[in-house]
């Protein structure tokens, strides 16, 4: 047992313990990154040096973790609760996996600069300040960390058109939307006096003023473009498709959980006494979600697109385990995020094997015959796929079922009906990509034939592989931690006297 | 005497403005603004607000204005008309300069008297030094002054969020120089 007053120096120190190691390594990266940063073994090099950094960040984070590390009173600025490291470990998972799948990619595509992974390095800083922050100042400060260095690496393929693309529409919808959520956290703290999520929490017990509502709604929007929930969604699959293929895989998945932590944290420490007013906000988006983006990926051609769109619909998904509120729908927003951020980020890892050099798609049916060339990457991608579908057995079906019962508690059977209409969509544009791999012959004798998993790559997807199937037979230990670290998310009692 | 010196400042401030507008070339505009911002540096110093007086020179003079200078450079900017004087520009400035009339109207009417009785029927806050009591001691320390009353929030209550600005200003000048530069 650890208590640590956040108000103080050292209190405060010890409690960014993570960040403070990563920001420190990051500027080594740095560093070392000036001096070195001729050829692609320069550009490894640098890669596994992030990668060292974040196994530390991780290792301090399971440290605070297992010491039970808490907050004594209420926490300033940084939470100390087990929701936050639960959330900071499967970010620096995230993290370290993305740095892994980049080696061999980047060498592939002769994008050599390393500045790449001091980048996702600011990326996943700004996401672990998210899901730490209990102060509206701070969730928005690590957004703007996170998105400036996603903006840039989204564009880090400058010689194509599609990436710049992608960069600058992303960073204006981006610049747009943190516009909404500071103009947001603007009026509640006009209505409330506060930034502290508790504080505003106690200042609303009675009711809030609709100057605080009005806030609140500004505050969805802005969190809505972040998690791409329609109708804010129309930047996400241009995005996704230019950025290139890690990069996406990371954007699909950090960027996505982070801003999830940080809202169910806003909605459910901030705002529960609200919850009557943003429960049909959320609904409403969460349903739009589910439909727009599994309709729309039924009508796509290229892989990646169809996986951008499918990730639009995830949100949804993950949307409708935020609706509760509750210590069971909170736990199952992180449950499903792991289940999705695991299997989205293995299946942007296979894609980035397949990936011709230059080349800018790889459409569904450059996939026929996979399975006769290259039978564990194709099994790899449908274990992927039938896990994103909710095929019994996978992770993704577990946290499906999951997120359904935790609503039916609350007395809801819509969301848990569009949750069940969206899986029976997807079987649409799953099921076609799996069917191409192993019942169609390959089209040309040398088709398949650049496809080329790194050893580290090749780690990475077995190991999710072996998580989806894993997590899909025998979930109980997982669902219990997610439960037992949504329970530290209620608001904290405030003192209201001189003691 | 005070008096006289303001309206001294102030004229140089609005000829500066006007000056900063008419100009051709980018540069002799970007100098002129430069003249504005100093005037209204010493309009804060009469104020009283030395503090602010400073930090105007030092961001908008120092940093602002070097970096359009800069930008204006590196551009190669030649001197072209500009396209704003059509029937639609004239229109777009009416509309602006009668939105500006009425938000001085408005703060014309708004008198002390007025903000106190305003201030006076607004709800009572919670006080964060109750909620944080550990915070009580730092809030002692800090004596009625312009620059501690600034810098006791900024690097005690707010120091973690400050701290964050940094990384946030180092991703961003490390991620403008890897899309920028041609060959890195």
């Amino acid at each position: 047992m650890n208590a640590l007053d956040t108000t103080t120096p050292i209190g405060a120190t010890l409690a960014l313990l993570p960040e403070l190691l990563l920001t420190g390594w990051s500027l080594v990266v740095l560093l070392v990154v000036a001096w070195r940063h001729e050829g692609e073994r320069d550009s490894r090099f640098a890669g596994w040096l992030s990668f060292a950094g974040i196994l530390l960040s991780l290792a301090a984070v399971l440290g605070m973790w297992h010491g039970d590390w808490h907050s004594e009173g209420i926490a300033h600025m940084v939470a100390l609760d087990s929701f936050r490291y639960a959330s900071a470990t499967l970010i620096l998972l995230l993290a370290g996996a993305s740095t892994l799948l980049s080696l061999r990619y980047l060498g592939r595509q002769r994008l050599l600069a390393p500045e790449y992974y001091p980048l996702i390095l600011f990326a996943t800083i700004g996401m672990l300040v998210m899901a730490a922050a209990t102060d509206l100042i701070l969730i928005f400060l690590g957004l703007e960390v996170m998105s400036v260095a996603v903006y840039v690496l989204s564009g880090f393929d400058r010689y194509r058109r599609s990436s710049a693309e992608a960069a600058l529409k992303y960073f204006l919808i981006g610049a747009f939307a943190s516009s909404f959520l500071l103009y947001g956290i603007a009026l509640i703290w006009g209505a409330t006096g506060q930034t502290n999520l508790s504080l505003i929490a106690a200042q609303l017990a009675g009711g809030a003023p609709t100057m605080a509502s009005l806030g609140l709604g500004l505050l969805l929007i802005g969190f809505g473009f972040k998690v791409s929930a329609v109708p804010f969604h129309m930047w996400a699959p241009d995005v996704y498709d230019g950025a290139p293929t890690p990069v996406t895989g990371f954007m699909a998945t950090g960027v996505k959980a982070a801003a999830f932590v940080a809202l169910v944290r806003v909605l459910d420490q901030g705002f529960i006494a609200q919850a009557h007013q943003w429960q049909p906000v959320i609904g409403v988006l969460a349903v739009a979600t589910i439909l727009v983006g599994n309709i729309t990926a039924l009508a796509q051609e290229s892989l990646k697109r169809m996986l951008a769109y499918s990730s639009v619909a995830h949100a949804g998904y993950l949307l409708v385990a935020a609706w509760p509120g509750t210590a069971f729908g909170s736990g199952a927003v992180l449950f499903y995020l792991a289940a999705y951020c695991v299997t989205t980020l293995a299946s942007f890892g296979i894609l980035a094997a397949i990936e011709h050099v230059g080349s800018r798609t790889v459409l569904i049916d450059d996939l026929e015959g996979l399975f006769s060339k290259r039978p564990w990457g194709a099994t790899s991608l449908a274990v992927c796929l039938l896990s994103l579908l909710g095929f019994p057995g996978t992770f993704g079906f577990v946290g499906k079922w999951y997120i359904i019962s935790s609503v039916l508690r609350e007395g809801s059977w819509i969301l848990p009906v569009a949750v069940a209409v969206g899986s029976l969509i997807s079987i649409g544009y799953y099921l076609p990509v799996i069917t191409a791999m192993t019942f169609k012959p390959e089209r040309t004798i040398d088709a398949h034939r650049q496809v080329a998993f790194s050893r580290a790559g090749k780690a990475i997807v077995a190991m999710a592989v072996l998580l989806i199937l894993l997590f899909g037979v025998w979930p109980t230990a997982l669902l219990n931690s997610a439960v037992r670290s949504a329970r530290t998310l209620a608001p904290q009692a405030v003192v209201t006297e001189v003691p | 005497m005070t008096e006289i010196v303001f309206y001294i400042l102030a004229a140089a401030a609005v000829v500066g403005a006007a000056l900063c507008v008419l100009q051709r070339s980018p540069i002799a505009s970007a100098l002129w603004l430069m003249t504005t911002m100093f005037s209204l540096a010493c309009i804060f110093v009469l104020l009283g607000a030395q503090l602010i007086g400073i930090l105007q020179v030092l961001v908008y003079v120092g940093a602002v204005l070097v970096l359009f200078l800069f930008v204006v450079m590196l551009l190669n900017l030649s001197h072209e008309g500009s396209d704003l004087r059509g029937p639609w520009g004239v229109g777009a400035a009416v509309v602006v300069i009668g939105l500006l009339a009425v938000e001085l109207f408005g703060l014309w009417q708004y008198t002390p008297a007025r903000l106190a009785r305003e201030v006076a029927q607004a709800p009572q806050l919670a006080d964060p030094r109750l909620a944080f009591p550990a915070a009580l001691s730092m809030h002692a320390v800090a004596t009625p002054n312009v620059v501690e009353d600034l810098a006791a929030p900024l690097f005690q209550t707010y120091l973690i969020p400050f701290e964050v600005t940094s990384v946030l200003l180092l991703a961003a000048a490390v991620g403008a120089v890897v899309l920028a530069k041609r060959r890195i």
